[in-house]
């Protein structure tokens, strides 16, 4: 029996040498140029939302934590807010995610929520209740902020950070963000399609 | 008269005070940090430590923070002519908590940094060393904190911030060693382009090779890590990672192999196509 387990671990091995490493190590939420996963939330005020009835628009998903110190950084410096402002007004469908989990500390309630975000400015198309994580853990959002940007298509062309300044330090900083949803709103390429995320983990 | 040498600790201060006045403040500060020496003589130059003393449950973070969080940032300011060398951070330890990697340290932060006076600075008025602090520590939830230090190089002030040979000796001991002191070798990193990431494969040469139990890459310029997907075994580390554009190119990988409780720096070039 010894000698039969041996050989099946062997044979495994073997196996896995023949199917290369991507059978082996590739994880995580969608790639760049694939389809963005699907969902359906409810908005803070009580409403359905589904990714799919926004097709045809330019869609952004920012991961938020009010209770996170870079996320009251971005609202604080008015970085989001102003950011919000001119895409939305440029049709863009903007789409706050909250996937703090209810037992955290940091979890806020829909009321709590919606008046926090209206104080700071906040200029979005709908705040998403995900207290479960189901949708967080599709995408594979790791920080508070976490950006994804979805072009018409339902294709995920950008994740990662909303600039490259995670300190807040600098006065030249790069809107990632910002610089995606200019090059996909003119037709051209985007040249970051990924950055390493910054902020609070998501407290799933 | 010598300048009267003093060690600043200002306290675990916000980089957002306004902002987080609606969170629990601590009667204390939650990290405490101070500057010690491991020699009372600048001849030859000496390590600078930087001690942080962490509430328990709270940790700082690693060079590289993991999925979330910040690293330590550290500023000198240094008299004229002088050198820092790189700052060296210990092994962290790896913290997954909802299925995000973080690496830090709980408890305890030990950096050094070499410094190198300047030519004939043992003859000269001593000069002040100051340090620009800042980092984030975090539990279940996070806070940003600052501070800023400063010591006097005159031998009263390097006498009373010298810390025992034993006790450098402790602190020395949680920083890795180099890999081939385990007898273990790496070879070119086999790099696959699958889709829009790329898979790393760093193939291991040596004994005690399959005593690795894990491996803590380093931030890579133009990439990023999906810590979930890192693997080791008996002759080989992989990983996937995230090219940030199309011009990200991927020259080496470097980070700490852990055997056991002790971490071996290791450095991987990309094979050359």
């Amino acid at each position: 029996m010894k000698h039969l387990i041996l050989h099946a671990a062997r044979a495994a091995v073997v196996l896995v040498l023949i199917f290369g490493l991507s059978d082996l190590v590739r994880a995580g939420g969608p790639d760049i140029g694939s389809k963005a996963p699907e969902f359906t939330l409810t908005d803070t005020n009580g409403k359905t939302v589904t990714l799919t009835e926004f097709r045809g628009k330019v869609v952004v998903l920012e991961w938020t934590n009010p209770n996170c110190p870079f996320v009251k950084r971005q609202y604080g410096d008015k970085l989001m807010p102003e950011v919000q402002k001119a895409y939305t007004e440029k049709g863009v469908v903007w789409l706050l995610v909250n996937s703090t989990n209810e037992g955290h500390g940091d979890y806020e309630s829909a009321e709590s929520l919606n008046s926090t975000y209206a104080t700071w400015g906040a200029s979005y198309t709908a705040l998403l209740m995900d207290p479960d994580g189901k949708v967080g853990k599709a995408y594979d959002a790791k920080t508070t902020p976490h950006m994804f940007i979805i072009d018409k298509a339902g294709i995920l062309v950008y994740q990662g950070a909303i600039d490259d300044d995670p300190r807040g330090s600098k006065s030249d900083r790069e809107g990632y963000v910002k610089n995606a949803l200019d090059a996909l709103m003119a037709g051209k390429d985007i040249a970051t399609t990924t950055s390493k995320p910054y902020g609070c983990s998501v407290k799933y | 008269m010598l300048k009267k040498s003093v060690t600043l600790i200002i306290l675990a201060s916000c980089a957002l005070p306004s902002l987080l006045q609606s969170q629990d403040r601590p009667e204390e500060p939650l990290v405490r940090a101070s500057l010690f020496v491991s020699s009372s003589s600048v001849d030859g130059g000496f390590d600078m430590g930087i001690h942080f003393e962490i509430e328990p449950e709270w940790y700082l973070y690693w060079i590289n923070p993991g999925d979330a969080g910040l690293t330590v940032d550290v500023e000198w300011e240094l008299p004229r002519g002088w050198k820092a060398g790189p700052l060296r951070f210990p092994t962290p330890e790896k913290i997954v908590k909802g299925g995000i990697t973080a690496y830090g340290y709980h408890r305890e932060l030990v950096l050094l940094s070499r410094m190198t006076p300047a030519a004939g600075a043992a003859q000269e008025v001593p000069g002040v060393v100051r340090v620009k602090l800042d980092w984030l520590v975090c539990r279940e939830s996070c806070l940003p904190g600052r501070a800023e230090l400063e010591m006097s190089l005159d031998k009263d002030s390097l006498a009373r911030h010298v810390v025992s040979r034993n006790q450098l000796s402790r602190y020395q001991d949680r920083f890795p060693l180099a890999l081939p002191s385990a007898g273990i070798g790496v070879d070119a990193m086999d790099v696959a382009v699958d889709g829009s990431i790329h898979l790393l494969r760093i193939p291991l040469r040596g004994e005690r090779a399959r005593e690795i139990t894990d491996f803590y890459p380093e931030p890579i310029e133009g990439f990023s890590v999906d810590f979930s997907t890192i693997r080791v075994s008996s002759d080989r580390i992989q990983m996937s990672v995230t090219p940030h554009s199309s011009s990200s190119i991927l020259g080496s990988v470097r980070g700490i192999a852990i055997l056991g409780t002790k971490g071996y720096y290791l450095e991987a070039q990309a094979e050359l196509e």
